[in-house]
């Protein structure tokens, strides 16, 4: 009993509520389908629709040349093979991470607070899977013939190589995307039913074919409730697999700074950091712009930020693990990566991660500093920035100087390494414009339960 | 389909009738909520545990096969020697077999959903009840099947339709 006391009276603080506002359950599925239904987000959204698309032409500008002249467009060469399309690839996958971790994960750990963030968290995962995916694609330089890496009967009798990262990845990820986008949709229908039974004409008719007929019987929920918490158990490990395999693509190859046994934790951790950070990079302003400031509480923000706290000290475990590591093997290449890391040619990028990733953060202990939606936003971009530059680190730091001195060689990224970088930022936000406009930003069933089970 | 609806503003009103209904042995009884009652489901014969055996099933068989093609692959029908490594090099299969078991159980339990509850289905009688649109909103509608309003017990508060 006692302790639950000295708890109480240590928060001086009452506790944020995680729905604000006293909202009633039909005060939500009306307001947020008044956000679906009516044009409130008004000539900003088309403003910053413009934006993204323009953006997306750049994006299908740097495709169309890569196509057209193959991969001698980017900086890649000999030595450095992957350079900005893998680091690409990484970052955006890891991105994605957050969004299954709240909607899955703290689904199973019954948090109710992930209920207004996991809808739109959702949604960036699954863009953000897309925008991933497009790297490694056409980082084949012939992209036409991705189906070789399924395995299909062809008449050279060729299967693919099972022992290699290579094909666990790609199983990975598309398993990741494909799951991601069911758990989505389940939990979107009957959504989409509460928006059909508020619309009007034309509308109501997409509506209820989206929705594909849902009607809200006791069966129909029993069925939706069991299997969306299964999807939920089976998603939960996906937030831990898929960034461990995407570690082996580098770990399980021979090159110091890559030849590591604490990758995989070491990526994950590094997943969910950046993820947390790209969430609160989007809820920030979309809280305040789509005034949902009574669903996505300060609470919210500041469990991100806890979150984005502790994944920052693992990631920082995880640097001074390799440095710690690399060292005590004695081995003259690996103490050289290490050398090349601090005084070498990128050494300025990575003080720039260090600074993110691990400096900044400890802004997070002030609680003053947690609550305050713009001060994690900025602080949210240099985490977004730090996490890219780590990845970009990894793979360039550790490729430009092998085992073959005479080989050495810096990466330089061109014109079209970054307009498709740019580019992916186009399709990002011009789907996600197109998601925060005609889907249901908050999961409505959801929210409308919690706010009963709240008063009861 | 016809018979009569009974709708409630409150979930409580809603299960206390649903109880009377039942212990009455009116069998063919379904409740439309905005959300997942939990209550409802000791009161009606909900069977949401067909979903799990479904997905059960569906990771198992995905799992295996999965294993047994790369088995069959690398070491039936084109093997291949790589850094000593022995043709059935099992731990490198579990990442694809865990991955693919997990695609499996979860397209499954996608499409038992619809399955199960007779869904895509675009038009259903129920939509015909007056107000049914409320059901989505703030609404808890019981629908007793091929009986009408005069066989039914009263009810306090609820409101009847008879369609």
């Amino acid at each position: 009993m006692s302790s639950k006391v000295d708890k109480v009276e240590r928060h001086s603080h009452p506790p944020d509520p995680v729905v604000g506002g006293g909202l009633s359950g039909a005060d939500v599925v009306d307001d947020i389908s008044a956000h679906v239904l009516t044009d409130r987000l008004g000539q900003i959204w088309w403003v910053a629709l413009g934006c993204s698309l323009l953006l997306l032409t750049v994006f299908a500008i740097s495709v169309a040349v890569l196509l057209w002249k193959g991969v001698g467009v980017w900086g890649i060469h000999d030595t450095v093979g992957w350079g900005l399309a893998i680091t690409n690839f990484v970052w955006w996958i890891g991105i994605g991470h957050a969004g299954t971790f709240i909607s899955a994960f703290l689904l199973l750990m019954s948090q109710g607070w992930r209920t207004s963030i996991n809808r739109f968290a959702e949604g960036m995962t699954l863009l953000a899977v897309a925008c991933a995916g497009v790297f490694p694609l056409l980082h084949l330089g012939r992209p036409w013939l991705f189906y070789w890496l399924m395995p299909y009967p062809n008449r050279m009798a060729l299967w693919p190589q099972w022992r290699s990262p290579l094909i666990w990845d790609f199983v990975a990820v598309s398993t990741y995307g494909s799951v991601s986008l069911l758990f989505w949709y389940l939990g979107l229908v009957p959504d989409l039913a509460a928006v059909r039974d508020r619309a009007t004409g034309r509308k109501k008719k997409v509506y209820a074919l989206l929705c594909l007929g849902w009607r809200g019987s006791a069966y129909h929920w029993s069925y939706h409730q069991r299997a969306y918490l299964i999807l939920a158990a089976l998603a939960t490990p996906l937030v831990v697999s898929v960034h461990s395999i995407v570690s082996l693509d580098f770990s399980v190859a021979i090159l110091p700074g890559w030849h590591s046994t604490i990758f995989p934790p070491y990526f994950v951790a590094g997943a969910i950091l950046s993820g947390f950070a790209m969430v609160i990079t989007l809820a920030v302003p979309l809280r305040a712009w789509m005034k949902l400031e009574n669903y996505i509480t300060l609470k919210h923000l500041e469990n991100s930020a806890k979150l984005m706290l502790i994944t920052s000290f693992i990631v920082t475990y995880g640097y001074a693990s390799e440095i710690f590591f690399g060292w005590w093997s004695g081995e003259v290449f690996h103490m050289a990566h290490l050398k090349h890391l601090f005084t070498g040619a990128y050494s300025p990028l990575w003080f720039v991660v260090l600074l993110c990733n691990s400096i900044l953060p400890q802004l997070l202990w002030w609680r003053k500093f947690r609550t305050s939606p713009w001060a994690l936003f900025w602080l949210s971009l240099a985490v977004n920035v730090g996490m890219w530059g780590e990845r970009y680190i990894i793979v360039v730091g550790t490729l430009y100087k092998d085992y073959l001195p005479s080989a050495w060689r810096l990466y330089h990224a061109t014109i079209w390494d970054w307009g498709l970088f740019l580019g992916t930022f186009g399709l990002f936000g011009s789907l996600f414009l197109l998601f925060i406009r005609y889907v249901p930003v908050i999961s409505i069933h959801e929210m409308v339960e919690l706010i009963k089970e709240d008063k009861e | 389909m016809s018979g009569t609806a009974i709708s409630f503003a409150a979930s409580e009103e809603m299960i206390e009738a649903v109880k009377t209904l039942r212990e009455r042995d009116f069998n063919h009884v379904d409740v439309y909520s905005p959300y997942h009652v939990k209550k409802l489901e000791a009161l009606l014969p909900t069977r949401p545990s067909r979903v799990s055996r479904a997905v059960f099933l569906a990771v198992a068989l995905g799992a295996l096969a999965a294993y047994g093609f790369m088995y069959w692959s690398a070491v039936r029908l084109y093997p291949f020697d790589v850094a000593g490594t022995p043709h059935h090099s099992w731990p490198a299969f579990l990442p694809v077999t865990f991955e693919f078991g997990v695609l499996m159980g979860s397209i499954t339990a996608f499409f038992s959903v619809l399955f199960f509850s007779g869904l895509p289905r675009y038009h259903h009688p129920v939509f015909d009840i007056e107000g049914f649109h409320r059901v989505t909103r703030d609404r808890f509608v019981i629908v007793v099947e091929g009986v009408s309003p005069t066989a039914l017990p009263q009810f306090e508060k609820g409101t009847i339709h008879e369609f």
